[in-house]
């Protein structure tokens, strides 16, 4: 009987040394931020806290290649990050970092917005279906990224900018780019962004930066007309 | 008169205008150009319109007996048409996308239907009620197929995967990764062995239906540009391919062996489909032609301008009509004339034919 409480202690030991060994592996997270406009590396101030809002670390990303290091994090443990610098718009994510027996590099990527009165964020993912003016399946995953800049960053007003699929009647490609420009505005409103800080701006017209290929495209591979956020007030 | 033949006729008009030989050459010219016409197109179909999407018709299927056809649409709906009436019977309407492409079980008493709403979606083809959704794809979904034994559904997406779903759980079984672009299309072979993908990475890649082999079997390679559509012959031993620049490739299956090129469309073709005899091929392009081909000689059968881009295409068993989904939303059935089918053998109609 004895003998078997030995047994068990020891178990029970080894566990918590494991878990306590393992809870302080130092972790360290890498990675390059990049512009979002021009894809150009940039130099911005990564900040890494803790669920407590206690800054644990940051580091400024190289201006030459982006890159950036922060170390000293811990296993397991999420991390509010945030990316400031007066030129871009303030950013954050949350990271949750992996558990493992050893040291370990996280690697992660981020891009940001230029804080620029005039400059043009495209919607890299059309939020639009061809054809079409309601806002298609799957489209607020990629409009939170807007919704999440504009609530960081309340001094910031923008216009939305939207273009049609193809040329046509200008006055009916304006009014269904209207419905789109509006489609982006409703769902940044639902989503907690003032209504004052929003425009929007229809065009009739195909987008001359984007244009339409000349050539024909298979199925679901067609030309969607831009939409943009343009930065009106910084 | 075909392309080839009009073009003759003007050479001729332009250079002999000016000249009283004209009168003599042209009935000349022309009765030979329609000569040549009638030797190429071995099978004449007349075309009519028999009803609209209200917006561009991206899949054409038709069911195993050949009574129905289906046909989706950029408009979110699913059509019920009748052969060889050609009238329509049901409005299907549930999806919250694009309808990419559809697909009836073998029993026909079902329709799998792909779309942009990254969902697959299985509906009654009586009532037209949704039965159930299919949702894991993470990108639209572009390509579906039921397996003959209505088992299965096979789905692909641009999320670069093909997925199984089983019918009975209503759930993902089964995801195929290995081809490294966007996969259009995907096939069930007939007798229920292997599936065929093709992908935007120029490649075909056939698939073991055994749910524990996720290897490929085979990669197919030959089309030097993004392939949008696959189909296997009933029979199974031959395999249909076609790609962005409008080539036409059969392969010999099992082996994965190259049979055959036929340089079919001047445009995209983005849809293939066979006749039950497993040698007739019908394709259909944005070039706005559906042709008719022999995959054992290459031979174009039939050729006729529908007037618009062609997005999806089938035919009955017979082929003695070609069903045609347009891009500005008409819904076309081309009927072989009485003519044509007469003292020809028309084949027995299989049943669960797709």
């Amino acid at each position: 009987m004895r003998y078997n409480k030995h047994v068990m202690f020891m178990i029970v030991f080894l566990v918590i040394a494991q878990y306590i060994c393992h809870a302080q592996q130092v972790m360290s997270v890498t990675g390059t931020v990049i512009d979002q406009t021009t894809r150009n590396p940039v130099s911005i101030l990564v900040s890494f806290y803790d669920r407590n809002n206690k800054k644990i670390g940051s580091s400024k990303s190289n201006s030459a290649t982006g890159y950036y290091l922060v170390t000293g994090l811990k296993q397991g443990e999420t991390y509010k990050v945030q990316l400031e610098s007066s030129d871009f718009f303030k950013d954050q994510y949350d990271i949750t970092l992996p558990v493992s027996k050893k040291y370990a590099d996280v690697s992660r990527d981020f891009t940001v917005k230029p804080l620029v009165k005039g400059a043009k964020i495209l919607l890299e993912v059309p939020p639009f279906e061809l054809k079409k003016s309601k806002l298609r399946v799957g489209a607020e995953d990629y409009l939170a990224d807007i919704k999440k800049m504009l609530v960081l960053n309340p001094g910031v007003s923008v216009e939305i900018h939207t273009f049609p699929d193809a040329e046509g009647d200008p006055a009916a490609n304006e009014a269904f780019t209207m419905e789109r420009a509006q489609a982006i505005k409703q769902y940044l409103i639902d989503n907690g962004v003032r209504e004052q800080k929003l425009g929007v701006k229809a065009s009739g017209q195909t987008d001359l930066v984007n244009p339409p290929p000349r050539y024909k495209t298979a199925k679901g591979k067609r030309y969607i007309g831009p939409s943009y956020i343009v930065i009106i007030k910084v | 008169m075909n392309k080839q033949s009009t073009y003759s006729y003007l050479f001729w008009d332009e250079h002999m205008n000016q000249s009283m030989l004209k009168y003599v050459m042209i009935p000349f010219v022309m009765s030979l150009a329609l000569s040549m016409n009638m030797k190429a197109q071995q099978r004449t179909y007349v075309m009519k319109t028999i009803g609209m999407h209200d917006d561009e018709v991206l899949g054409v299927f038709v069911n195993g007996d050949n009574t129905r056809f289906a046909t989706s649409s950029l408009d979110e709906s699913i059509k019920l048409w009748s052969i060889p009436e050609g009238k329509e019977l049901l409005t299907i309407k549930g999806h919250l996308g694009h309808v990419n492409n559809i697909s009836f079980s073998g029993d026909d008493k079902l329709i799998a239907s792909a779309s942009t709403d990254r969902t697959v979606r299985v509906w009654d083809v009586q009532t037209g009620t949704q039965q159930y959704v299919l949702t894991g794809h993470t990108a639209e979904v572009i390509g579906v197929y039921f397996s003959p034994k209505n088992d299965y559904i096979a789905s692909t997406s641009f999320d670069r995967t093909v997925k199984l779903w089983d019918t009975k759980l209503r759930t993902e079984v089964k995801t195929l990764r290995g081809h490294t672009d966007k996969t259009n299309d995907v096939a069930y072979s007939y007798d229920g062995k292997y599936i065929a993908s093709c992908s935007d990475d120029r490649t075909i890649k056939i698939w073991s239906t055994d749910l524990n082999t996720k290897e490929e079997l085979m990669t197919l390679t030959g089309h030097d540009t993004q392939v949008l559509t696959v189909l296997y012959s009933f029979d199974s031993k031959r395999l249909a391919s076609a790609d962005e620049k409008g080539v036409v490739k059969i392969w010999e299956m099992p082996s994965g062996t190259l049979l055959r090129t036929i340089n079919a469309h001047n445009e995209i073709v983005q849809s293939v489909s066979w006749a039950e005899d497993n040698k007739t091929v019908v394709t259909g392009s944005l070039d706005k032609y559906v042709k008719l081909w022999n995959s054992d000689t290459g031979e174009n059968l039939m050729s006729m301008d529908v007037g618009s881009d062609i997005w999806g295409v089938d035919l009955t068993s017979s082929g003695d009509r070609i069903l045609v989904g347009c891009a500005d939303g008409s819904v076309k059935m081309l009927s072989e004339t009485k003519a044509a089918i007469k003292g020809k053998e028309m084949p027995k109609v299989k049943g669960g034919k797709k």
